[in-house]
């Protein structure tokens, strides 16, 4: 029995290091590859299998050591053939290299039935590393043609640091009602926009 | 002359919407989205969807996972297969070695998703076999703990099991359930199963393992002739419970009389009605809990029944009628490592070769959309201790 015992009677406690990040700042904390929180520890009782039993209760059969929570998909692969458990990691970063992503946002009118102009998209970016995203404006001309125009960007820094960044995408399309989307390949990098602003010029003639 | 514009898009997103012409969607809507999170205001991809453990058998569907603590605050993580219980090795994360340990026990029923509640440091699970089981965590072995042998409960030595476990004013409820008959009765033959759907069984008020009313007067069940149909599932919240049928919803309140501890509400009482046709899209968090209807996608809380299915119920809608397997839902509060994200999941089985998910985040009430190619959502999601 140590001192702490008198001035702390009760349960044990266990000091435990605060977590801090290099550059300072509040959670969630940049993992690899950016975004996310930090493995917390948990709060659970951390008591692995192996503890000395209580009286009169026997021990017991196993166990976990209940350091972290995480959410089980069970599945099944196609691929593999087999049972297994899946998870969303967020600690592993967001660059999925299983799945590819894409987001389409609204029609943009911008006046009816004139020909609008995009020919700039101004992307604000969370940095969590270096990601390629291909950024499409697709609208539709005068003689009901689907049109559209494509370009890949890559950003990010090799480093993540978590700050927002601004870049220009430059494209260039000129179509009735168009539609700004973009596409992540998988394994491209984790991408995490806060803002686009489609830049460009309508037509003013009276219809 | 042309005119220059600006126009930004971001702030807070408000999800999916496949119900509105494009052109009138507000600028936080997308008619399309894939992968993508909407979490704190950013558009982020999604994380890696990555393996953490192989299944218990490699060809056997795990029917659930679960954690409980049990007596000596030890906690055990379980998952079930048709073989029986499996609990997670402390040593989980050692590569190239199966984490899960065989415990036993009866086996379970087939492509039946595994109801499982810990009360008073005891396990408790079935999925429709005819009997209920529990594991203390200590011994060696699971138990079956609903051996009733009164000749009331379908003959000697017949023993009654359920689908849906649940535990309200300190006891434990049986739903769905069935009677296995050990010996001949009447036109019965020895060792069938009977099914009644329409069967509630209680235990003794906090004697969870007493079920006999003549044993203990406060144990007993109830049989609903009144309702058209059957029962698909139930939530428990506080001191009631929904009792959820294909046609409509009854409620389950306390009476504080140990000899019929219930009270029982067939909300709307309609013919047809709001309902549950999705069993396993029921799921619950807290005092929050989801189902999906005929028509729409509903949030229930104490006394109340909201409608989420908002301008994505058209998508997940047509989705759950191509399903090529039972669609699963669960409600995930965090996804790893106090990664908070708060979220109502509908996984629908495609074609056998993906599953796609509906997610709705239930603080910033959109839904967004995820694939996960060459993997089929089996069981149910749950967030467990490792």
């Amino acid at each position: 029995m140590s001192f702490l015992d008198f001035l702390f009677p009760g349960p044990p406690f266990f000091l435990q290091p605060i977590p801090t990040e290099p550059s300072g700042g509040f959670p969630p904390y940049s993992p690899k590859g950016g975004g996310g929180s930090p493995p917390s520890g948990g709060s659970g009782p951390n008591t692995p299998s192996v503890q000395a039993a209580s009286v009169n209760i026997p021990t017991s059969n196993g166990g976990v050591f209940a350091q972290a929570q995480i959410a089980l998909f069970p599945c099944f692969s196609v691929q593999n053939n087999r049972v297994e458990f899946h998870s969303f990691d967020p600690t592993q970063g967001f660059n999925d290299p299983y799945a590819d992503s894409e987001y389409h946002w609204r029609v943009e009118q911008v006046a009816p039935y004139r020909q609008a102009t995009v020919r700039r998209i101004i992307l604000t970016y969370r940095d969590m590393g270096q990601v390629v995203a291909t950024f499409t404006v697709t609208g539709s001309n005068d003689v009901q043609q689907v049109v559209s125009t494509s370009t890949p960007v890559g950003f990010g820094n090799k480093i993540p640091t978590g700050r927002l960044m601004t870049v220009p995408v430059n494209l260039l399309l000129t179509a009735l009602n168009p539609q700004v989307s973009v596409f992540r390949e998988k394994n491209e990098g984790p991408l995490s926009i806060v803002q686009i602003v489609v830049v460009g010029e309508v037509e003013e003639n009276e219809l | 002359m042309p005119k220059y514009f600006e126009i930004p898009f971001g702030g807070e997103y408000k999800g999916l919407n496949v119900q509105t012409p494009e052109i009138y969607l507000e600028s936080s809507e997308t008619p399309a989205t894939r992968n993508f999170w909407f979490r704190n205001k950013e558009l982020r991809s999604t994380p890696p969807f990555a393996q953490v453990f192989l299944g218990p058998e490699p060809q056997n569907p795990v029917l659930g996972v679960n954690s409980f603590m049990d007596a000596n605050s030890t906690i055990h993580t379980c998952a079930f297969t048709t073989r029986g219980l499996w609990q997670l090795s402390p040593f989980n994360n050692f590569p190239a070695q199966n984490p899960w340990q065989f415990i036993g026990g009866s086996p379970l029923k087939v492509n039946t998703p595994v109801s499982s509640r810990a009360f008073a440091s005891l396990f408790y699970y079935t999925n429709g076999v005819p009997y209920l089981q529990s594991w203390d965590g200590i011994a060696a072995l699971p138990v079956v703990v609903s051996q009733l042998t009164d000749a009331s409960f379908g003959g000697t030595g017949s023993s009654v099991g359920g689908l849906f476990l649940y535990e309200i004013n300190f006891q434990l409820c049986l739903l769905n359930v069935f009677v296995f008959n050990a010996a001949a009765v009447g036109s019965v033959p020895a060792g069938s199963t009977t099914n009644f759907p329409q069967r509630l069984w209680y235990s003794a008020n906090g004697i969870p393992n007493v079920w006999d009313p003549t044993v203990n007067t406060s144990a007993g069940f109830v049989d609903f002739l009144d309702v058209p149909d059957q029962f698909t599932g139930v939530m428990a919240l506080g001191e009631i419970a929904y009792l959820f049928r294909n046609n409509g919803v009854t409620q389950q309140t306390i009476t504080g009389n140990a000899l019929a501890p219930y009270y029982f509400d067939h909300l709307w009482a309609s013919d047809k009605g709001i309902g549950n046709v999705y069993p396993f899209s029921i799921a619950q968090y807290g005092s929050v809990g989801a189902f999906i209807s005929t028509e729409q996608i509903y949030k229930v809380s104490i006394n109340a029944f909201e409608e989420i299915g908002g301008t994505a119920r058209d998508a997940i809608m047509a989705d759950l009628a191509v399903a090529s397997n039972s669609p699963i839902a669960s409600i995930i509060p965090n996804y790893a490592y106090g990664f908070i994200y708060l979220t109502y999941r509908i996984s629908i089985p495609l074609k056998n070769i993906f599953t796609r998910h509906y997610v709705y985040s239930i603080e910033d009430k959109n839904w967004s959309v995820e694939e996960t190619p060459g993997l089929i959502v089996s069981g149910r999601p749950n967030v467990v201790w490792r």
